[in-house]
C-alpha cells in the first residue's frame, strides 16, 4: 500500500510539471527576474551534431517551468534558512537591504581609467568633469552581514583621484552621501540610487561644473510608485521582500523635450510616466537605456553639455536639465560612434562623465571612447 | 543527459515509463535500449556509434567464445575473449589516455609525436568495464552467452547505470534481462532511492561543489588556512555526495525497470581505517579490479613479491582510471603506501585504538587524498597542500573566514549526518511504526519535499556540475 502510493504521488510529480510546464503558455519575459526567457531552442543537424540544441533545450525548460517564480523564491528562502547570508552576488543586509557584492576592481579598473585618461589626453580642447558616486556596498557597509566584506570603495576613490588625467576635473559624491545615510539614497531592492541620492551627486556636480545648484523646494517631490523590486530583487528574491519608492523631482516650470535619437521617439517630460506600471519601474527616469539622447529645456543658461554616462545618471540628469538648455547624452555600451566628433559637430564645450563605481569597475565598453 | 536535470526529470523520465509500461513484455528490453540510445545521444551524439561498435564486438566476440567453448577448444575461445578485452580496450586508450601518452612522450628529447586530442566519450570508462566483465566472464563460464543483442546492448546501454556507474556486472542482471517481474512494490523503493539520490546531489553535493569552486579560487590575500581546509572538505563532501548520489539515482532508477544492481557504496567516511574505506567506497569498481585484474595476475598466491607487484599493478590502474593526468596516478599510488602500511602494522595498531582516533585518521587521510584528486595540475595541487599545513604563510583566519563558518556551518553539519548511517537508523525507527497510514504520510511528505526542493535548486539553474566526464 505504502509503495503503491508512493508510486502515484512521484509519478503525478513529474506528470505536473512535465504537462504544466507543456500547457501553460511560455512566457518571452519574466517580471520578477526581470529578463528575457528563453525559446524553444531551433531543432537543426548542426545544432544537434555540436550538442548546442541540449544545452539550450535544458535552458529553455528551466526558463518555462511551470511555478518558476515560486521555485526560485524557494531556493533563495532555503538558503537564507540555512544561514547563508549572500545569494548570487547580493548579500542581505539589515533592515531588509539588498546589497551588491563589490570584488577587487583593478582588473578591468586599471582599463577604463586608462581610456578615459587617453580621451582627455587626445581632446584637451574639451572641459571635462567626471562625477563618480560610490554605491551601497560602502555608504551602508554597517548594514552588511556580520563578518562580511565589500572591496573597500574609499580606497579605489582614491586610486581613481590619484590616477585620473590632470585634464579631468574629478568629483566624488561619497562624503555627502555619507552625511545623508538616513535619508532614503539608495534602493533595498535595487543596485541604484535614489532620485534622493541623484540629488546629493547632483549638487557635487554642480558644484564642479561652477553652476548653482536648484534648491530642492523649487521641485515638487513625490512617490511615484511604491512598489518597486529592483534588480537585486530579481537576482534573489524572497517571499517577504519590502517594496522600494520611486521618488520623482518635478520642477512646475520647466519645460522639456527630449529626443530618444536612437528610437526616434520624442517626448516632452523627463519621465515615462507608463513603466511605473512594469516591473523594471527605475526606467521611469528618461525612459531607461538608449544610446543617445538629447533633452532641451527652458533653462536660463543657454550653455550646451554632453553627458556619457551609466544608469546612475538616468535620474540624475533630470535635475540637471535645469541648468543647461540642451544636454547630449550618450550611453557607451550602446553608443560605438565618436564622443569627441559628437560635441565638436554641436559645438560643446563641455563633456560629463557620470560613473558609478560598481559600472567603472566591471563595464567593458570605454574601449569605444574616443 | 544528466539525471538531475529538468530535461531528464521532467521530460524523458515520464516518456520512458510511459513507454515502457504500455509495452508488452516481450519488446521491453528494445524499449530500453531504445530510450537509452536517446539518454546517451542527448548531448554526445557523436559518439554513441563508438559505443555501439564496443557493444558489437562484445557480442560477437561473445557469441564466438561461446561457440569455441562448446567445441572445447580453449585456445579459440580464449582469443576470440581476448580479441573483445583488447579492441575494447583500445578504444578506451585510444579516446582516453593517447593525449597524455603522447603529450608526455614529447617531454623525452628527439621525440615529436603529433598530439591527438578528442573529446572522452560520455561514460566509457564505466561501459567499456562492463563489456569487458562480459567478455571474461563468458569465456570463465560464469556467465551465459547472451545470443539476443537487443539483450545484451540493453544491458550495456541501460540508462540508470551508463555514465557514472554503478558497473554493473553481466552476471549480476543476466538473469534480469530475460525475466524480471516489475511491481509497485520495487517502484515505490526505487522512487525512494532515487529521490534521495537526487537529494544528495542537487541539495548537498552542488552547493559542497560551488563552496569549493570559489575557495579553490581565492587569492593568496584573501585566502587562509582555515578557509583552505573548508575548502578541501567541501571536495571530500561533493565527490561523496555527488557519486553515491548517481548511485542511488541509478539504484533507484533500475528498480522502478524492475532491475536490481548491487550497492556501490557503504557509508565510507565512517570507516576506521583505510582498508575499510575502500570496502566501502565505489564498490562495484574496487571489485571488478580485483576479480579481473589482481586475482587473474595471480592474487596473493605467488609469493610476496609478487603479490606487492599485483597490488601496486591494481592501484596503479585505479588511479589511472579516473583520468588521464599525473595527480590520478598519485592518487592511486598513495593509496597503494597507506594500504600497504597498514597491511604491514598499522591495521593492528588501529584496531586497538579508541574509534574516534582510527575514524579520525581514516578522514584525514581520505581527505588528504581528494586534495590530490581534485587538482590536475601540480602547481594547484602543491599550493592547496602548502595552504592547508601552513607552508605558504597564510594567516590562520580572517574575517571571510569566520564570514564563511556562519554562513555554511548549518549547511556542513547537516552535510556530515547525512554522510553517516544516522538518518538511515532514524528513518528506520520512524517507518518501524505500526500504523501504516503514518509511516506512508511521512514517508511521501519526505519524496515531496526532497523533489520540491531539488526542483527549485534545478529550475534556478544553481551550481550544477558534471563531475564524471573525466572517468
Amino acid at each position: 500500500m505504502k509503495n503503491k502510493i508512493l508510486t502515484l504521488i512521484f509519478i503525478l510529480y513529474i506528470l505536473f510539471f512535465a504537462v504544466g510546464s507543456l500547457i501553460a503558455r511560455d512566457r518571452d519575459f519574466s517580471d520578477m527576474e526581470n529578463r528575457e526567457l528563453a525559446d524553444m531552442p531551433k531543432l537543426s543537424g548542426k545544432t544537434l551534431a555540436s550538442g548546442e540544441f541540449f544545452e539550450d533545450f535544458e535552458t529553455y525548460l528551466s526558463d518555462q517551468i511551470i511555478c518558476k517564480d515560486f521555485l526560485m523564491k524557494l531556493k533563495v528562502s532555503t538558503n537564507l534558512a540555512l544561514g547563508q547570508t549572500k545569494v548570487e552576488d547580493v548579500f542581505f543586509g539589515d533592515g531588509g537591504m539588498l546589497i551588491q557584492e563589490y570584488v577587487n576592481p583593478y582588473n578591468q579598473l586599471g582599463k577604463n581609467i586608462g581610456y578615459i585618461n587617453e580621451f582627455a589626453e587626445a581632446n584637451p580642447e574639451f572641459e571635462l568633469t567626471w562625477l563618480i558616486a560610490p554605491n551601497a556596498c560602502l555608504i551602508y557597509e554597517d548594514r552588511l552581514p556580520d563578518y562580511a566584506q565589500c572591496y573597500n570603495q574609499n580606497e579605489v576613490m582614491a586610486y581613481i583621484i590619484g590616477t585620473a588625467s590632470d585634464n579631468i576635473t574629478v568629483a566624488d559624491c561619497t562624503r555627502e552621501l555619507m552625511d545623508a545615510r538616513e535619508e532614503y539614497i539608495f534602493y533595498n531592492t535595487d543596485h541604484h540610487w535614489t532620485m534622493n541620492g541623484a540629488y546629493i551627486g547632483y549638487g557635487v556636480l554642480c558644484e564642479a561644473l561652477s553652476v548653482d545648484a536648484f534648491s530642492k523646494d523649487m521641485y515638487n517631490v513625490t512617490v511615484a510608485s511604491d512598489e518597486f523590486l529592483g534588480t537585486l530583487y530579481s537576482s534573489a528574491p524572497t517571499f517577504s521582500q519590502g517594496e522600494d519608492s520611486i521618488i520623482l523631482y518635478e520642477n512646475p516650470a520647466g519645460q522639456y523635450k527630449v529626443e530618444y535619437m536612437d528610437t526616434g521617439e520624442v517626448s516632452d517630460s523627463l519621465y515615462n510616466y507608463d513603466n511605473l506600471d512594469k516591473k523594471d519601474k527605475y526606467t521611469t527616469y528618461l525612459d531607461g537605456n538608449h544610446a543617445i539622447m538629447k533633452i532641451t529645456s527652458n533653462s536660463a543658461n543657454k550653455e550646451k553639455l554632453l553627458v556619457v554616462k551609466d544608469s546612475y545618471a538616468h535620474c540624475l540628469l533630470p535635475l540637471l536639465a535645469d541648468n543647461f538648455s540642451e544636454i547630449y547624452v550618450v550611453d557607451l555600451r550602446y553608443y560605438h560612434q565618436s564622443v569627441s566628433e559628437l560635441a565638436r559637430t554641436e559645438g560643446i564645450q563641455r563633456i560629463v562623465f557620470i560613473n558609478n563605481l560598481e559600472f567603472l569597475s566591471t563595464d567593458n565598453n570605454f574601449l569605444w571612447l574616443e | 543527459m544528466l539525471f538531475s536535470s529538468i530535461t531528464f526529470m521532467f521530460t524523458f523520465l515520464p516518456c520512458v515509463i510511459l513507454v515502457y509500461y504500455i509495452s508488452p513484455k516481450s519488446i521491453r528490453n528494445f524499449i530500453l535500449m531504445l530510450f537509452s540510445m536517446i539518454f546517451y545521444a542527448w548531448g554526445e551524439p557523436k559518439y554513441i556509434f563508438v559505443m555501439l561498435a564496443s557493444i558489437l564486438v562484445g557480442y560477437g566476440m561473445g557469441l564466438l567464445t561461446d561457440y569455441y567453448k562448446k567445441k572445447d577448444r580453449d585456445k579459440a575461445a580464449r582469443l576470440a575473449m581476448i580479441i573483445s578485452v583488447f579492441v575494447n580496450l583500445g578504444i578506451l586508450f585510444f579516446f582516453k589516455y593517447i593525449g597524455f601518452f603522447t603529450e608526455n612522450l614529447n617531454k623525452i628529447p628527439g621525440i615529436e609525436l603529433k598530439v591527438l586530442g578528442h573529446a572522452l566519450p560520455l561514460g566509457i570508462s564505466f561501459y567499456t568495464f562492463q563489456i569487458l566483465s562480459y567478455s571474461v566472464d563468458v569465456y570463465r563460464g560464469k556467465a551465459k552467452c547472451q545470443k539476443n543483442i537487443i539483450n545484451l546492448a540493453a544491458y550495456i546501454t541501460l540508462f540508470p547505470q551508463l555514465i557514472a556507474g554503478p558497473i554493473v556486472r553481466y552476471e549480476t542482471v543476466a538473469g534480469q534481462l530475460d525475466k524480471r517481474e516489475e511491481s509497485f512494490d520495487m517502484f515505490g523503493d526505487g522512487v525512494n532511492r532515487f529521490v534521495t539520490g537526487l537529494g544528495k546531489k542537487v541539495l548537498i553535493a552542488n552547493m559542497c561543489g560551488e563552496i569549493f569552486n570559489n575557495l579553490s579560487g581565492l587569492s593568496a590575500s584573501e585566502n587562509t588556512v582555515v578557509l583552505s581546509w573548508i575548502c578541501s572538505i567541501a571536495f571530500s563532501l561533493q565527490i561523496y555526495f555527488d557519486f553515491s548520489g548517481y548511485s542511488d539515482m541509478a539504484i533507484g532508477l533500475g528498480k522502478m525497470f524492475g532491475f536490481e544492481f548491487l550497492e556501490n557504496f557503504d557509508y565510507p567516511y565512517i570507516s576506521k581505517s583505510i582498508t575499510e574505506f575502500w570496502r566501502r567506497w565505489h564498490i562495484s569498481l574496487s571489485t571488478w579490479f580485483r576479480d579481473y585484474v589482481y586475482i587473474p595476475l595471480g592474487g596473493n598466491r605467488k609469493g610476496k613479491g609478487r603479490t606487492l607487484l599485483n597490488i601496486f599493478i591494481v592501484w596503479f590502474l585505479t588511479g589511472f582510471w579516473h583520468g588521464a593526468e599525473w595527480n590520478f596516478i598519485i592518487w592511486g599510488l598513495y593509496y597503494f603506501v597507506l594500504l600497504m602500511l597498514e597491511k604491514l602494522f598499522l591495521l593492528e595498531w588501529l584496531k586497538k585504538a579508541p574509534g574516534i582516533i582510527s575514524r579520525l585518521y581514516s578522514l584525514f587521510f581520505i581527505n588528504l587524498g581528494w586534495v590530490i584528486f581534485a587538482y590536475d595540475k601540480m602547481p594547484a595541487l602543491k599550493n592547496a597542500v602548502l595552504n592547508m599545513f601552513g607552508g605558504s604563510g597564510l594567516a590562520f583566519s580572517n574575517d571571510l573566514t569566520i564570514y564563511y563558518l556562519i554562513s555554511f556551518g548549518l549547511f556542513f553539519v547537516i552535510a556530515f549526518v547525512a554522510a553517516t548511517p544516522l538518518p538511515k537508523r532514524l528513518a528506520a525507527k520512524l517507518l518501524n511504526n505500526k500504523n501504516e497510514g503514518v509511516v506512508t504520510g511521512l514517508n511521501a511528505v519526505f519524496i515531496l519535499c526532497v523533489l520540491v526542493l531539488s526542483t527549485a535548486f534545478l529550475a534556478s539553474e544553481a551550481f550544477n556540475p558534471f563531475l564524471y566526464f573525466r572517468f
